[in-house]
Order: C-alpha cells, then sequence, then structure tokens
C-alpha cells in the first residue's frame, strides 16, 4: 500500500538511525508519497494537504538524508529541488548496484522502485538516465530541472512550471522536448 | 564531431525550434543553424516529428488531454474543468432520446494512482451511492478507463463557491445566515446517514444562480456506520489524512479520530467567514505548526472587531462591508451579542462543547433570525440534549463514541468496540475484492471500457473460485456486492449474483445469517421484477430464520416488513398489506421516534391505502408523510418526491385532478432538475400524462385528443427511460406501454399502437398474472387498438379478458370496469348497424 503512516515512517526512521539500512528501502517509498502531497499542496496554495506530523516527519528524513541543516533551505521549493537530486542519485546508485551484482541484464524495476510510483518507464536503464540527464543540464538546466521533477518528485508539468517560476508553456516544451530526446537516446541500439 | 556532441547540439537546437510556432520559420531556422552539419539536422527533423504539435503547446492544453471527445462508459468527455487534490475533473454529457445529461466526471491523476487514493475514491463512490438529497451532489456511474484509472460520474454542479456568491450579489448578513440554514440542512441529512464530510470549506459548497446549495467532495468522508466504519475508524488513528487548516477543527491536527462534532466546527468558521469576510485567526499558511497552535490555543476574534481587520487576499474592510450593505456601526451592532455566541459555540475548542448537531446550530440561527431568544447558553442544555437523543438514538450513540454526546456513552461505546474488531477484517476483505475487481477491469483493457457494472459482474464471476477456500469472507464479500447492486438501481446484476450465493454450498448451514439476508435482498429484487410469489417464498423463509431469534433480528424484521407489505399488496391482500404496515409504523414511532423511515412507512401505507380503495385515508397519511419530510428539510429528496407522486395518485382517485397536475408537475421537474433519468422519473411522466388526460371531460372529444396529443411526447420519454434505466418487466414500463398504445390508437398511429399493445400483453401474461391490475390494462389497451383496427371478434375477447382481471380486483374494480364500457358500446353499434 502506497498509504503513509507517520507511525511506521517514524518506526522505519527510528531503525535506520539505530544503523539498519535496509530501513531505507522501508522508508523512501513512504516518505515519498508524503513529500508528493505536500508539494501539490504548496503548489496549489493549500498547504493542508498533509498533516502537520507528516510535513515535519518528512522534513526530518529529507533532511536527515540530504545532510544538511534545516536553515540551508530557505523555501519548499529549494528542499523539493534539493529532494529531486537526492531521489536521483538514490535511484541510480541501487541500480548500478543491482546491474553489477546481477553481472549484466537491464536494469528492472524491483519493488522498492515501484512501490515509490514515480512516472519512470518500465525498464529504463536509470545509470543511463543518468548519464543523459547530465547531458541535459550542460545543454539546458531547465530542462533538466524539469525532468527530475517530473520523473523522480512525481510533480504534474504544470506543478513544475509553478514550482520553477516558469510559464506553464515554457515548462510543456522543456518537457516535451526532453522526453523525446531520451526516449531516442534511451532507446536499445537497433 | 562525437555522437554525444551531436546529441548536444541536436538537443538544443530541437529545443530552439519548439519555440518557433511558425512551421516555415521553423524550417528556415534549423536550415540556417546545420548548413553544414546534416547529421545534427536529420537528428533535430526526427526529434521534432516525434513531438506532436499540439502536445507541446500549452495555449492549446485541451488537445493534449487525450481524453477530451471520447467515451467513458455512458457519457462523452466534454472539457476538463479543473483539478483537486487527487484527481482530474471533466464535464461528461450523455444523450438520450429526449434529454441531455451533464455529469462531472472525477478521475484519479496519472502518476499518482497510490492505493489510497484509489481506495478514497471507491470510498467516495461507495458513500455517495448511499446519499441522495437535493443538496448533495448525487453519484450517477463510475467504471474504469481505458488507461486503468477509475473514474466516478457526479452530479455537474454549475456554481459559486458560498462566500463569492454571497459577496457577488451582495447580500447582507441576516440574508446570508438564512442560506447557511440549507448548508446545516444537507449536512444534517449526511450525519443522519452516519456521514461525515470532515472538509467542508467554501469550495466544497456551491450555489447555483437559483440559490440552490449543494455540497461536493466526500471524497475523505468517511462512514461512522455501516460495514466500513471499523475499518475506517482503524486506519484513522494516527493515518494521515487531508485537512484544510483554516477549517480544521483543533482535534483534527491531532489526527485523532474525527466526527460530527468536526464538521459543526467547519460549518462555524464558514459561518464567521461569511459574516465577517475573513477567518476567525489570522493564519499563516506557510506554517503549519504555527497555525495548529492557533487554532488549539486562541480564540476566535469577535466577528464586530474582524470585520475591520486586513487580511491578505481578502478584500479590504470597507469593501467587505460594501458586500453586505451596512455599516461598521450597524454592522457591530447586529453581530454583536447572540450571533457572536452562536459562533463561539459553533467554533468551542472541544467537540463536546460544541453544537451536538447541525440542526441544533441551524436552530440557534433561525431563533436569532427570528429574533427569539436562542439556547447558546445556560441551563437547557441537558434538556435539549435529552431530547435530541430521543429523537436520534443511533446518531448519538455513535456520536458518543467519538466523545461528542454528552449522553449514553459507555453502553454504545461498547458495543461500538466489539463490532468494529469482529467487522474490521470482513469490511477489509470486501473493500480489498473491490479494489482487485477494479485493477483487473483495468488491466485487461482492449477496445471494451468497463462501467462500474461490468467490473462488478466481472467480479461477481469470481467471486466463488477466488473465495473457495474461505466461504465466509466470500459470502460476505457476495452479499455486500449484491448490495452495491441494489444501490446502483441494477436489479438484474444483483439477482444474478444472489443466485449464485444462495446455490453456495454448504451457506444453509453454516452461515445461516447471510443466507437469510440473502433471500431477503433476492425478495427485493424478485418484488421490483414482478415475481411477487417467489419474492414471497424467500421472504417467508429469510423471516422465519429471523424469528427465531426475534429481539436479535429486531431491525431486519422491521425494515423486511416494507417488503412484505408490498408483496402482499402485489397479491392483491391490500387489508393485510395495510395492517403490517400500520403495525411497523406503530413500532418504528415507538422504539426510533419521528425519522424517515416513518416517512417511508407513510408512504408504504398511503399507497396500499390507494389500492384498497380508502382513498381519504390514502390523502391522509400522504398529507402526514409530506409534512414529516418538509419538517426534517427533505421534501425534495427521493422519498419526498415518492411521496408527492403518491399524493398526486390518491388526488386522481378522488378526481381532484388539477391537485394531481399540480403535485405529478413539481414531481417531474424536481426529478428531471436534480435526479435525472430513472424509473420513478418514468413513472412520474407517465401519471402526469395519465393525470393531465382526466382534467378533460369524457364527452369533450376535441379536447381528450389534444390533451392526447401533448402527452404522446411524455408518454415516449417516460417509455424510453423505463427502458433504458429499469427491467423490462417493472411496473412502470408494464403501464407505460398500454396507456402510449391507447394514445396512438386513438390518434391514428395503428402500427405503433399495436407493437406497444403485443409487448404489453405479453409482459402482463409472462410477469403479472390474471389478477393485476397490469394485465387488466393491458389488455384493455390492446382491445382499444383492435377495436381501432376493426378487428371486432379479437376486440370482444381482450374485453372479456380485461373484465374478468379487473373483477378479481376488489374494491378498485369499480375505478376500472366503466373503462371497458365505451368499447363494447362502440363494437355494439358496428354490429348492430346494417
Amino acid at each position: 500500500m502506497g498509504e503513509s503512516h507517520p507511525d511506521s515512517v517514524t518506526r522505519w526512521l527510528q531503525r535506520w538511525r539505530d544503523g539498519d539500512a535496509q530501513a531505507l528501502d522501508r522508508l523512501l517509498p513512504l516518505v515519498y508519497a508524503d513529500l508528493r502531497r505536500i508539494a501539490r499542496g504548496v503548489l496549489h496554495g493549500s498547504p493542508g494537504h498533509a498533516t502537520l506530523q507528516t510535513t515535519a516527519l518528512v522534513h526530518d528524513v529529507l533532511l536527515r538524508l540530504l545532510g544538511r541543516a534545516p536553515s540551508s533551505f530557505e523555501s519548499t521549493t529549494h528542499l523539493l529541488n534539493a529532494s529531486a537530486r537526492m531521489m536521483r542519485q538514490v535511484l541510480v546508485d541501487r541500480a548500478r548496484k543491482a546491474t553489477s551484482e546481477k553481472r549484466g541484464g537491464g536494469w528492472l524495476r524491483d519493488d522498492f522502485e515501484a512501490a515509490l510510483e514515480l512516472p519512470i518507464p518500465d525498464r529504463t536503464d536509470l545509470a543511463m538516465l543518468d548519464e543523459a540527464l547530465d547531458d541535459l543540464e550542460e545543454v539546458n538546466e531547465r530542462m533538466a530541472r524539469v525532468v527530475e521533477l517530473r520523473y523522480f518528485v512525481g510533480l504534474e508539468v504544470e506543478e513544475i512550471a509553478t514550482m520553477l517560476g516558469i510559464h506553464e508553456r515554457t515548462a510543456r516544451r522543456d518537457w516535451v522536448a526532453a522526453r523525446e530526446w531520451l526516449r531516442e537516446r534511451l532507446a536499445p541500439a537497433a | 564531431m562525437t555522437d554525444r556532441d551531436l546529441e548536444r547540439s541536436a538537443l538544443a537546437l530541437f529545443r530552439a525550434a519548439l519555440d518557433i510556432d511558425d512551421e516555415e520559420a521553423r524550417r528556415r531556422f534549423i536550415e540556417a543553424r546545420c548548413a553544414t552539419q546534416p547529421a545534427v539536422r536529420a537528428r533535430v527533423e526526427r526529434l521534432l516529428a516525434g513531438v506532436d504539435a499540439s502536445e507541446s503547446d500549452a495555449a492549446s492544453h485541451e488537445a493534449v488531454d487525450g481524453l477530451l471527445g471520447t467515451q467513458l462508459g455512458p457519457f462523452r468527455v466534454v472539457e476538463r474543468i479543473g483539478k483537486g487534490g487527487m484527481g482530474v475533473v471533466y464535464r461528461g454529457e450523455r444523450s438520450g432520446a429526449d434529454f441531455v445529461q451533464t455529469v462531472a466526471i472525477k478521475l484519479i491523476r496519472r502518476g499518482f494512482d497510490f492505493d489510497d487514493v484509489e481506495a478514497r475514491f471507491l470510498r467516495e463512490r461507495r458513500i455517495l451511492a448511499r446519499l441522495t438529497h437535493p443538496n448533495l451532489a448525487r453519484l450517477i456511474d463510475g467504471g474504469v478507463a481505458p488507461d486503468g484509472r477509475p473514474w466516478f460520474a457526479l452530479e455537474f454542479v454549475d456554481g459559486d463557491a458560498i462566500t463569492r456568491w454571497c459577496d457577488a450579489r451582495r447580500l447582507d448578513v441576516r440574508a446570508r445566515v438564512r442560506l447557511f440554514l440549507d448548508v446545516c440542512a444537507a449536512v444534517q441529512y449526511a450525519h443522519g446517514q452516519l456521514v461525515v464530510h470532515r472538509d467542508l470549506k467554501p469550495g466544497n459548497i456551491l450555489v447555483g444562480d437559483d440559490g440552490t446549495v449543494r455540497l461536493l467532495d466526500f471524497g475523505i468522508a468517511r462512514l461512522l456506520g455501516g460495514d466500513e466504519d471499523a475499518n475506517a475508524t482503524m486506519t484513522l488513528a494516527g493515518s494521515s489524512y487531508a485537512l484544510t487548516p483554516e477549517y480544521a477543527a483543533p482535534e483534527q491536527f491531532s489526527g485523532n479520530a474525527v466526527g460530527v462534532g468536526a464538521d459543526i466546527y467547519a460549518l462555524g468558521v464558514i459561518l464567521y467567514e461569511l459574516v465577517s469576510g475573513v477567518g476567525p485567526y489570522t493564519l499563516d499558511r506557510g506554517d503549519l505548526a504555527a497555525a495548529e497552535r492557533m487554532v488549539r490555543e486562541s480564540e476566535p476574534q469577535p466577528p464586530a472587531q474582524a470585520i475591520s481587520r486586513d487580511a491578505s487576499g481578502r478584500p479590504a474592510p470597507a469593501t467587505r462591508l460594501e458586500a453586505r450593505r451596512t455599516t461598521l456601526a450597524s454592522f457591530r451592532a447586529l453581530v454583536r451579542g447572540d450571533l457572536t455566541r452562536i459562533l463561539g459555540k459553533a467554533l468551542a475548542k472541544e467537540p463536546e462543547r460544541r453544537y451536538v448537531s447541525a440542526e441544533a446550530f441551524a436552530g440557534d440561527l433561525a431563533r436569532w433570525l427570528a429574533g427569539a431568544p436562542v439556547q447558546v447558553s445556560g441551563n437547557r442544555l441537558g434538556y435539549r440534549i435529552s431530547k435530541f437523543v430521543k429523537r436520534n438514538r443511533i446518531a448519538v450513540a455513535i456520536a458518543g463514541v467519538l466523545g461528542l454526546g454528552l449522553v449514553a456513552t459507555t453502553v454504545s461505546e461498547r458495543i461500538q468496540r466489539q463490532n468494529a474488531v469482529a467487522e474490521s477484517a470482513r469490511a477489509n476483505a470486501v473493500r480489498d475484492y473491490i479494489l482487485l475487481m477494479f485493477r483487473d477491469a483495468g488491466a485487461q483493457g482492449g477496445g471494451a471500457q468497463p462501467t462500474a457494472r461490468d467490473v462488478l459482474a466481472g467480479g461477481a464471476q469470481r467471486i466463488f473460485s477466488r473465495y473457495e477456500g474461505k466461504p465466509a469472507e466470500g459470502q460476505e464479500v457476495a452479499i455486500n456486492l449484491a448490495e452495491l447492486y441494489m444501490q446502483l438501481g441494477d436489479t438484474e446484476g444483483a439477482k444474478a449474483l444472489l443466485e449464485k450465493l444462495l446455490e453456495w454450498p454448504g451457506i444453509a448451514t453454516d452461515n445461516p445469517g447471510v443466507f437469510a439476508r440473502g433471500r431477503y435482498y433476492l425478495a427485493q429484487v424478485e418484488y421490483a421484477r414482478g415475481n411477487a410469489g417467489r419474492a414471497r417464498a424467500l421472504l417467508d423463509a429469510a423471516q422465519a430464520w429471523w424469528l427465531a431469534d426475534p429481539a436479535r433480528h429486531r431491525a431486519l424484521l422491521i425494515e423486511s416488513r416494507t417488503t412484505q407489505a408490498q408483496i402482499e399488496r402485489a397479491e392483491g391482500h391490500f387489508d393485510q398489506a395495510i395492517a403490517t404496515l400500520e403495525a411497523t409504523l406503530a413500532e418504528r414511532r415507538r422504539t426510533v421516534g419521528e425519522d424517515v423511515e416513518v416517512g417511508a412507512a407513510l408512504n408504504a401505507l398511503s399507497l396500499a391505502l390507494s389500492e384498497a380503495g380508502r382513498y381519504e385515508e390514502a390523502l391522509a397519511r400522504a398529507n402526514e408523510g409530506i409534512a414529516l419530510y418538509t419538517r426534517l428539510g427533505q421534501g425534495k429528496s427521493i422519498s419526498g418526491l415518492a411521496l408527492l407522486n403518491n399524493r398526486g395518485n390518491a388526488y386522481v382517485m378522488l378526481k381532484r385532478y388539477d391537485d394531481a397536475v399540480a403535485d405529478f408537475t413539481r414531481v417531474v421537474e424536481l426529478r428531471r432538475e436534480l435526479y435525472g433519468p430513472s424509473p420513478e422519473f418514468a413513472a412520474a411522466l407517465l401519471n402526469l400524462a395519465i393525470a393531465r388526460g382526466r382534467t378533460v371531460r369524457v364527452d369533450d372529444e376535441a379536447a381528450a385528443l389534444e390533451v392526447i396529443r401533448q402527452s404522446i411526447p411524455l408518454l415516449e420519454e417516460a417509455h424510453a427511460v423505463a427502458l433504458a434505466h429499469g427491467s423490462e418487466t417493472g411496473r412502470t414500463i408494464a403501464l407505460v406501454r398500454p396507456i402510449l398504445a391507447e394514445a396512438y390508437a386513438r390518434v391514428g398511429r395503428l402500427d405503433e399502437a399495436q407493437r406497444m399493445a403485443d409487448a404489453a400483453v405479453r409482459v402482463a401474461d409472462a410477469n403479472f398474472g390474471d389478477s393485476n391490475l397490469v394485465t387488466g390494462v393491458a389488455y384493455r389497451a390492446r382491445a382499444r387498438v383492435r377495436v381501432a383496427q376493426h378487428r371486432d371478434a379479437e376486440a370482444r375477447a381482450d374485453i372479456a379478458t380485461a373484465k374478468a382481471v379487473f373483477g378479481r380486483l376488489g374494491k378498485a374494480s369499480e375505478a376500472y370496469l366503466p373503462s371497458l364500457v365505451p368499447l363494447l358500446n362502440e363494437l355494439d353499434a358496428r354490429t348492430t348497424k346494417p
């Protein structure tokens, strides 16, 4: 279930603090569901779409993951941006590890990734996606942000536009262009 | 140039090209930039070709949405009208013979379909199917879109948020309070159905141009009672759910179990805002922790001062005063004192200090409007609560569990807890199964788009294999699904499922409770399908089992008496039906008090009295029921309209045709406006046509023909609607057909007349038998058609059959036998002619 109970978040957070590395796998999907809910709430001008505890817990987890002090985030937007980066990093690391463990063979969605319910197409090679996003960032940083927020936080294009403070039309073109470019780039060589 | 460089150049160029709308200019741009790089140019052109031009263009957002113009179930998706926290909302339309039904379709957003959101939608669908009130947006249908997203069609509400609506019309404070009473009535109704809203806010309360209030979005409401209750209570503790800080009660911030009291609080905030134009607190939207502290700890500012408060995003104080057609001095004089005290009580920090019900809140407001002393404070509280408890025992018992009631908590709490534990496992099984059905249906994909009914039907097929080793759970799922079918008005679907349930090996001995309930439901279904005989046998068997332990099954026994009386009426045992209903009515009044069920019993009693020919008594009972519904604020509810319809019937029998036409016209108008096409709407159309026909004097042939001509479209609409929304063997269609046949015959449309009459006789013979009014009317209609066709011998045979049937009706035969005389006269006149 994608439901997130502050209780279980607290429990996994505790276990993670206690050194149980696996707890992170349980924690992230829970936190991400809430993160997106908060993001949507913020972007739609009604921060009430998550309870106070949820907000606090998500912040807590993210801050710990990112290893920063709360004061280093000037806004929720900033926090979301950082989360998108972090999520990308976590996922790609996992994918790389899985690939090396299995010796070849493309990376497939595992339970963990599925639990995040991110709009990343099945059978995406995340390591290649990571590299492609680096290229994208060099050409056009904004486009890379759009893709990250879309794929790794699951925001809608309109929401991304609001967040980045750009026109929705621009965000949509960024998204469409990046997606098309990535699709070809990541397609298995014919 | 390396591959990677090429890709980068192509990407930069591709993105820049997308910003050029004109195709020719775009082509020239690419040409100029790629003069020496054919590989890049080829890559850019391929990328551009891969992008649908419309897709990149936010200006034509609608073109991006592939759903527009497609069909979801019976509805065509017309436009996107908004999006909420968890879904997109479209306007959809369904076209029928003579109507266009507009609905709001809610879809879960792509990319956000977590289980809990999906579950929420399903819950909303379930809850709404149970609620029918003119001030609540009604659930119409549901299904799964081709891409697997569940969708729900709700009544389309065209209106403005209540706060905006009042400002736009510059309503003064008293008019605002009066409008607010409608909101209270709708909330009270929902609470009576054991449903709390939990997210009431102006955006969920829309007002139409005609001033009708509609409440939306029961998406996060949870049942206070019923089979989902335990489940809801369990997941509530410590779970996160949506709330809007401005309207959330203090207890909602801590995630505690939330009940009626939270809605009362939200109502208080909304009224506060309607009165003063700002909320009771200045909340910082960016800081939820501070918001919670504020709501928990500080007292609301008195409205007399709040009117002068500047709030971001709100009109300035002067503008707000103007929108209320008042001055600062007179506003302050008006709101000081009682109104401020009333608001204070609704906004109390502790739920138990708030009004115990929306009705009680509205009561004080009504007294304030009338200038009567309000009952906010003082010693009368205990008296009023005890009176309330007498009237609403069940609701209060449950409110008590949630810490809202001051009385009767200990006992009900214990019972509630036992139920919660016992039922949570089964409730979960049901919910999981329904979720699974929707998911399977979505996964199958393909061209066909399953509607809720398709999904349920597919699920019914699989229950038996899926729960093979766990019969108790499977049977629970099956019977709840059957209930769902019945709520959706799909008697055929319910029948198939119940038949299979009752055949479940071992159910009669291992699970006799569900077996009895299954028989009872099937009895209702068979009655609705016109099979009174089988209905009787099933009901007898169910009641026999309940009667083995009547104290334990009292509720079902009382409830089933209404079905029993319906069957007795269908069997022609009118006096028995009346006796049954009078006993039920008395018992209900004695054990529960005056509630909607009493109104339903009065309605059934009025019908039975009518059929027994006791029309004056029928009229009196109907009036009694209508007064009760009006008192309960439910004059326009489905049941309220049913009573009105039946009073019209009584008027017809008492030959007060103008009164009848007035009642039926109102029913037709309100049903068309509020509830859309349904078998009952068809019946109302039919009745209106009949009553209009009776307003004409029998010997005024020209006037009669004119009325018949006017009635044919009504009857045709009734026929089409009854056929589309009910069983072919249902009573409405069985009555529409013969009357339409006679109307066609009278205006010379003989082929159509014959088709209708033949169909009517066929259905009557097969389903209604030779002592049913329906059968007599069918034969009379075919006789009329045959007279017009000059098939005299066959016409005489039909008249004889009709006469025999009418003769078995007892007192009611007096009204029908004479209608055969003109037909016989016409035939006799022919044969005596040389």
